[in-house]
Formats: structure tokens, sequence, C-alpha cells
């Protein structure tokens, strides 16, 4: 079978987003930019035997061996992708994985470990994917990147539930005065969301609950810091969800669409919590509702748009119980096809599986390997023969590089996926991993 | 304006416990562990109480160390 190279950088949307696009306000956040640049490390889920991953940082030895010893074979780099004296003005976090492949100096750790004609598996098409599939010989075949960048505004999917005859609560704008006319029209039934073309949860979705901060917005937008921007923003009343979930499938080059799961989530305000199997009872209603071919719908309709490759469609069950099935499409592998791939990898019957994040501060340089050896100690590190505990999934996310990082605290996060019995052994397994970090010198945020 | 500070923090957090925990030497982003939108929405609200406006480009993560270094970066906004 062909090898496939697993590489990616899991902050896509910051990549496809256009330059001459107006931005909410914002403020920059390197370290939070180091943490989801190292979660790359996660895509060694996607990896069958003798596969290569690559990533930004590279991973560390402990974590790697931990992998292999769960029967994950794959190769991969174990330093740090880094421009070379050539490019000495190049500001390497500016850059996406494939681009920084696509600089490399001749001789480093991927023309080793890259066979030729390998195919190419990204977490999502980006600028520099395709010059990189030149570059190490991989086999073309991916979709066109201005065609994945479309297909990932919040526009594209706003515009799907129209063509698909769903129901459409979202307004585009495209001036000020628009955003302050719909807004102010909005706010008389409550609070609404101004949605960023590329953005993601946690960054690029503002709440509006006032008018006052509707012009606070409106204000930003209108100054220099957006002067002469486009101004494209979707605009949708907050809906009062019960549930959060989302459904992966595949659609293949032939336009074969494949499901694969749903899984449901659970969020902490806007951004990503913990992802678990979905309840009976969503399933029931998801079948009920027709929302299977709704899914195939939306994968026809991308095939027919010039993309392939997979896909999430984020839903919602809202509190009245009706179904809001197409919320955001997001052309791209997920967290929760991360999730997916380990349930099928442990494959063990009766098991309860969720991925987590736990969000960390560090005071000094802490040893990964020493964390891994402490949950061992403690009982909890999966292992095949135990079928039950914690997998940690990125060795970098818990301490990333940030560059010209000041004293003191540095922050983290540990991705890991759970394997339990029951909730009380779910619970059981969550205290033992909180002790364990503290005990390792991390303070758990929350 | 501490005491302030900490309140609308709490409100953000949707934590009233804050208001026993935090005090003038909690770090917004550690102690308070307030994320990337939670803190844009918690500028937005103080932009409010205070009748100020920051420049969101130019702001530095340095003024969220401390809810004092913070609540000093108000006061200096407010007297303009």
């Amino acid at each position: 079978m062909r090898k496939a190279v697993h590489c990616g950088s899991l902050e896509s949307e910051r990549y496809w987003r256009e330059e001459d696009l107006a931005a909410l306000p914002s403020i920059p956040d390197a370290r939070a930019l180091a943490i989801v640049q190292a979660m790359d490390e996660m895509l060694f889920v996607f990896c069958r035997s003798g596969d290569i991953l690559l990533t930004r940082h590279g991973m560390d030895q402990a974590q790697y061996d931990y992998l292999q010893s769960l029967k994950y074979s794959f190769k991969t780099n174990m330093n740090p992708l880094i421009l070379g004296a050539q490019e000495p003005d190049t500001d390497q976090n500016a850059l996406n994985v494939f681009e920084l492949l696509g600089r490399l100096g001749p001789g480093q750790e991927p023309d080793r470990l890259i066979p030729e004609g390998s195919l190419l598996e990204p977490f999502a098409v980006l600028p520099g994917t395709e010059e990189a599939v030149r570059r190490y010989k991989l086999l073309p075949g991916l979709p066109d990147e201005q065609t994945v960048r479309t297909v990932n505004t919040k526009t594209y999917s706003a515009a799907m539930r129209d063509r698909l005859s769903l129901p459409n609560i979202a307004r585009i704008v495209h001036s000020v005065e628009e955003l302050l006319q719909s807004g102010q029209e909005l706010l008389e039934k409550g609070s609404f969301l101004i949605k960023d073309e590329y953005g993601v949860s946690g960054k690029g979705n503002q709440l509006v609950d006032s008018d006052r901060m509707l012009r606070r917005i409106a204000g930003y937008l209108e100054s220099s810091r957006n002067k002469d921007k486009r101004i494209r923003f979707v605009l949708e009343p907050l809906l009062n969800r019960e549930t959060d979930f989302s459904c992966q499938f595949h659609i293949d080059a032939e336009g074969q669409i494949s499901i694969l799961s749903v899984q449901q989530l659970v969020n902490h305000g806007f951004a990503f919590g913990e992802s678990h199997s979905p309840e009976p009872t969503l399933l029931e209603t998801l079948n009920r509702e027709g929302y299977w071919e709704i899914m195939h719908n939306i994968g026809r309709e991308l095939y027919a748009d010039g993309y392939h490759g997979d896909v999430c469609v984020d839903s919602m069950l809202l509190r009245d119980g009706s179904l809001a099935p197409l919320v955001e499409i997001n052309a791209r592998k997920s967290m929760s096809l991360i999730k997916h791939n380990i349930d099928r990898h442990l494959k063990h019957e009766g098991m309860h599986t969720c991925l987590i994040q736990v969000p960390l501060a560090t005071m000094g340089e802490v040893c990964y390997g020493e964390l891994l050896q402490r949950l061992e100690e403690a009982g909890i590190l999966f292992s095949p023969a135990e079928g039950e505990g914690v997998i940690p999934l990125s060795s970098g996310t818990l301490q990333p590089q940030v560059p010209s990082r000041s004293a003191g605290s540095a922050k983290g996060k540990l991705y890991a996926s759970l394997a339990y019995r029951n909730e009380d052994r779910k619970n059981r397994l969550t205290g033992k991993l909180e002790e364990s970090l503290l005990r390792n010198g991390y303070t758990i945020l929350r | 304006m501490q005491q302030k500070v900490i309140e609308i923090i709490a409100e953000i957090k949707e934590e009233p416990g804050l208001l026993q925990t935090l005090n003038g030497a909690s770090d917004l982003t550690l102690d308070a562990a307030l994320d990337s939108l939670q803190i844009i929405n918690f500028i937005l609200r103080i932009e409010d109480e205070f009748d100020i406006e920051v420049d969101f480009d130019t702001f530095d993560l340095e003024h969220l160390k401390s809810v004092d270094r913070f609540s000093a970066y108000v006061a200096g906004l407010t007297v303009r």
C-alpha cells in the first residue's frame, strides 16, 4: 500500500483569511498560537502502519515510544522544522507547516522521511500545500486551494442553507451601515453573533448583547486598523442551544460520500471543551429528522463546487427540540475526526471514550516523559492490556515554544483521550489525572 | 476600581466564586483563566463600565498580569 504523509496546521482559518478582510477586535496572543501550532502532533491518529507524520516542532521521544507501544506504527521527525540561514528575515511562526516545508533547506529530516510518490494527507489544504506536493514529489489530487478557502467561509455555509431549502437565520452584511441596521433589528429580539468569514470557536465570533457594544464594534470596523478593508460578516441570532454536535464525513475523488461519525461536544463558552460519542436519544432524533440525507446533500453540493476530502459539519439541537443541522461547514479534518479515529483504533467492546483538553500553566521546565511516568505510576496511563485509561495525544502543547517568552509562567494544554467503562471510572480517571498534573508542576486553569 | 474589575471577571466567567478567590495580585489569564474571546468581552465590558476606549491593536497582554496592573492601566485611560 502507498505510504501517506500526514501533516497540517490546525489553525487553518488563520491562513485562509484574506488580508483585505476587515477584522473584529482581537488581541494577538503568541502563547495561544504556540499551543495550536503544536497540536499537529495529534495527526498521528490518522497514520496507518509505515506512514509518515511531520510536525512543526518534532515529537518528544517519550511520546513517540508511548504511541508505538499502542501499536501506532509511523515515522516522524524528532527535531523542529527550522528555516536555515538562507531565510534570515522570515518569521517562522507566520508560516503554516506547508510553507515551512517548502522553504526548508536541502538535507533536512523531511527529505529523508518522505518517500517519493507518497500520498499527502493534510489536515486541510492551505496556501503552500501544492508547492510542498511538488517539492517532495508527492501524488497530486488535492482540491484546489481557492475552492477550499471558499467552501470554508461562513457566507458559503449560510448560502448552503438556502441551496438545500433549510431554515436560514443568517444575514450577511457588507458595510458598517448594514451591520448597524441589521444589528439593531436583531437586538430587538435578543443577543446575536457577528461571525467572521473564517472565525473559529474561541476567535472570530463576537457576541453582541447591547446597542453600545454594537456601536463599539462598528467604530472598530471604521478605525484605521480596518481602513479600506472589505466588510463581510454573517450575523445570526444567538440560538438557544441544548446540544452541540458535529458530523464527520468523507467525499472521495469520485464524489462518493461516506458518513464516518457524529460526535457530541461540550463547549466552554464558544471554545472547544470535550468531545464524546453521541447519546442514543440524539441519534434517534437525527434518524427521525432526516439528518443523514442533509449531510449527503451538503456533500454532493461541496463536490459539485470542486471539493473532495474530509468534512466536519457543526450542528445543534435546540432547547425547543428543533434541529439546526447546518451551523457551519468545515471542509477539513477536525478534532472530532481525531476522536473518531482514536475510537476506531481502540475498538474495545463496552468501552466509552471522550477527548478532553485541560488548560495548564507551568512555572519552570517540565519533562514530558516524567508526566507519562507519573500517569503510569498512578495506574491511569492507557495500555492495550488494561483497555482503560488516559492517552495523552500531544507532548508539545503542554509547554509550547513561544518566541521571546517573558520570564514567569507559561501556558499550555493537555489534549487527551479517555477510555472508561462507566461514569464512575471516568471521574476516577479525571481526578487522578488532575492530581498527577499538579504533582508534576502544572497548574490547572479553569 | 479593583473590586469592579473582579466583579466583571466573575460575570464574564459566569463564576461567582471568583469574587472570593481573586484579589489585586491575581493574574487575569492564569488565576482567572480568561481565554482570548473572554478577554475581548471583558475589555468591552470594562470600556462600557468606565467609559473608556481601549486600543486593541496596541494592547499589551502584560496589562493582564494582575488585577492591580490592569486597574492602573484603566485608571490611566480614564484621566486622559
